[in-house]
This record gives C-alpha cells, structure tokens and sequence, in this order.
C-alpha cells in the first residue's frame, strides 16, 4: 500500500495555492486524481515519483520510507520503483521496442521483456523503432517500458490526451487490462470524467489543493443533490428569447446541445457561466448508430 | 422550473426502481427515480421540481386519468405566445408554471381565474435535497 500525507506550497493559477494531500492507494487499485488544471495533480505525481520535493509529510510503500520529511529521508526517483508514463513520452529513437524495454529493466532479462510485450500485444513490434510506429503504438509502448521497470506503483500523467478518440477508447481498454493483469497500485491524472468512470476504482477528486472527495466514481460524479440520473457540466454559449420560451445554447464536452427554459429561470442564467444540465433517466432516447 | 418544497412519507424500492410519495400541505405528491440518494429519507424534506413544458391542463375533467399527480388550482395569468403558451396556475398560494400549445389555450378557452387541474407524469418528477 502506498500511504501518502504532505503539503507543500505551489504556486497556482491564482495564486499560492497550500497543497494538503492525505491519501492510502491499495495495490491492484486503479486511481484517478480528478480537478481543474493547476490544482497540482501533475505536483503530486512527481512528489510520488522524487521528481519534486514536499514541504512537510511522508510517502511510504509497503512500509518502505520514500520521503519523510522529519526523519529527512528522501530517497531519489531510481530507487522508488515508480514507472511515469507522460502525455507525450519519451521512447528512445535510436533503440528498437525491445531495446528501449531492456533499457528501462533493473537486470536486463530478455525473456520477461519480451513476456510482457506479448501480454501488451506488441511483440510484433519489438525490432521496430520508435519513428516508425503510431502514436497509440508509442504510447503502449510507453507504457509497456514504464512495466519493465518492476515498478510498485504505476503513474500516468494524461496518458492518452494526445491520441484521436478512437485509439484512445482502445488503449483505455488496453490500460485497464494491463493494470489487473500487473496488480500495479496505479495513479492517472485526468480531467475526462467518462475515462475516469470507465478506468478507475477509485477517484481522487482535488480542489484548491485540497481533498474535495475520495471514493468510486459513480458515487462521486452522479449527482449529489438531486435524484437526476442524466447530468452534465456544460458553458452556457448562448441565451435566446424564441416565441415566450427561451433556448440556452451550452457546451458539454465537444458537444453543444440546446435546452428550452422558462422566462423565470432564464433570470439566473447568464453566457459563460458553468452549469449543470440534467433531465431524469427516463427522458433520453438512445439509437444505435 | 417548477418547485415545490415537500415531505417524503413513503419510499418503496423495487429492483432498483424507487417510487417517492410527497406531502405538501394537503398535496400529495409522487416521484418515481432509479436509485435515490441517501439523504432523501422518511419524514426528510425534499423539492419536488419539474420542467413547465411537463405540466399538462385540464378544465371540467371527468373520468379516471393515468398520472401520478393531479393538483387543483386556478389560472392566474396567461402569456399567449404565437405557438407556446405559459399558463401560470395558482395551487393553494404555490405558482405552477404550465407551457402548453397556444391552439391548447384557445381550444380550452383558458383565461384568468378558470378553475383547472395540473398534471405531471411521476417519471418527469425530479426530486432535489432542500439546502
């Protein structure tokens, strides 16, 4: 289990922000840390992984002190067991799949290499070098390299922002399957709720620095207050008056959908502002395409 | 929207399927969700909300009727519209918001203080925990 309690000054968005994490990740759990950009999601990842240094607190794994700032222990990013897969991470061009594997091993073992680009599907690909391959190829093999290295705990930073939907709905099934099959205590940042909800066991939802919530994601992101079932976040884009009815014109996503409201409600309404949309799980219809 | 503040007397759960019945003065009311959240409790208050464009009108009913939930009230004020129509319905003190086909309002000869009755199907019934 890896058992995380720190602080640190950051600077924000909007200022100094006083970030103030407590928080035990299971292994064989899938973690997400959820929040607007600038809350320190990345931070705390580094933190984890050495990259960066906390103010105050301790991060143990299995018992073992990784950082504790009263007993001054701060052990460095090689001896965490850690494995970081960024948005855009770097392969080695000039060695091949399997090279660029072996590189990242403690004690380089062809067999266990090669082992798990079969379980990832790309042993096909261990002679190729990384310019040759796609992006969803690249990535896998990331990620792949960051398991090479044995780690206790697997950190991914937006892993799959990069890619085009459709590879990325792919490795999402890819990056859940991997994770169960290693037991890895992983932690991903991401600020997509559905790869959030298709992805993780448990979500980490910081604000402000701060623990907002902690728990399975459909208790987190169906809706706390109302008893709706079909709710979104969405920008308001725009407000017309059409007959004596009014269309509010929102964002969600990539989306933009439209939504007929009352004259009274339209008073609280104005372009910009972020809002919920939801309507009852018995309204939508859904067709196949 | 519309909104009224309620108290919860039953909650009956069936495979996931949860049907809410309300009181809200002499009102009763039902709400049918998938699960319900845990604060909404026996004898909790909640805001019972649902959109205008689900609240349909009659005048000199008669018969037996399928919804869930029959208010009486009396027209208020009508804002005709060349399609759309909000008809503004007094329930004992509470507006309810109704926005109807305006070629309703004419067939109904809606005006202000017709004695009518409000209804809304308990599946476009949202419940909301009161703050």
């Amino acid at each position: 289990m890896l058992e995380i309690s720190i602080s640190k000054k950051l600077l924000g968005a909007t200022g100094i922000i006083d970030f103030e994490v407590t928080c035990n990740f299971e292994k064989g759990e899938f973690w997400t840390i959820f929040g607007e950009s600038g809350i320190g999601k990345t931070t705390l990842l580094r933190m984890i992984a050495g990259l960066e240094t906390p103010d105050n607190g301790s991060i143990t794994m299995d018992g073992e002190i990784w950082f504790d700032s009263k007993k001054r222990i701060n052990l460095s990013p090689q001896k965490r067991k850690v494995g970081f897969v960024f948005q855009n991470y770097a392969l080695f061009e000039n060695m091949s799949v399997l090279e660029n594997l072996l590189f990242a091993q403690p004690n380089k073992n062809i067999t266990k290499a090669e082992e798990i680009l079969e379980v990832m599907g790309l042993l096909v690909l261990k002679e190729r070098l990384p310019n040759t391959l796609s992006g969803g190829q690249r990535q896998r093999v990331a990620l792949a390299r960051s398991i090479a290295q044995e780690p206790k705990v697997l950190l991914l930073d937006e892993p799959l922002s990069a890619l085009d939907a459709m590879t990325r709905s792919r490795l999402q099934d890819e990056l859940k399957k991997t994770h169960e099959i290693f037991k890895l205590a992983s932690l991903m940042v991401s600020h997509d709720r559905s790869e959030v909800f298709k992805l993780s066991d448990q979500v980490l939802w910081l604000k402000e620095g701060k623990v907002f919530q902690k728990g399975k994601p459909k208790e987190i992101f169906l809706s706390k207050t109302s008893s709706s079932k079909f709710s979104f976040e969405g920008e308001i884009l725009d407000i017309e008056k059409r007959d004596i009815i009014y269309v509010v014109t929102i964002g969600i996503d990539k989306q933009i959908v439209e939504v007929v409201v009352d004259e009274m409600e339209v008073k609280e309404l104005q372009v910009g502002s972020i809002v919920n949309v939801s309507t009852k799980a018995f309204a939508p219809i859904i067709k196949v395409r | 929207m519309n909104k009224i503040k309620a108290l919860i007397d039953t909650i009956e759960t069936h495979d996931g399927i949860t049907r809410v019945l309300l009181t809200s003065g002499n009102k009763k009311l039902t709400a049918i969700t998938l699960e319900l959240p845990d604060f909404f409790q026996i004898g909790s208050e909640a805001n019972v909300i649902f959109k205008e464009t689900e609240v349909g009108i009659a005048k000199n009913l008669s018969g037996e009727i399928s919804f869930s939930n029959l208010l009486q009230g009396t027209v208020s004020f009508v804002n005709k519209g060349k399609i759309l129509s909000k008809v503004n319905i007094n329930v004992d003190g509470i507006n309810i918001g109704s926005i109807i086909t305006t070629n309703a309002v004419e067939q109904l000869s809606l005006e202000s203080g017709d004695e009518v009755k409000v209804f809304i199907k308990a599946t476009e019934v949202s419940l909301e925990e009161v703050l």
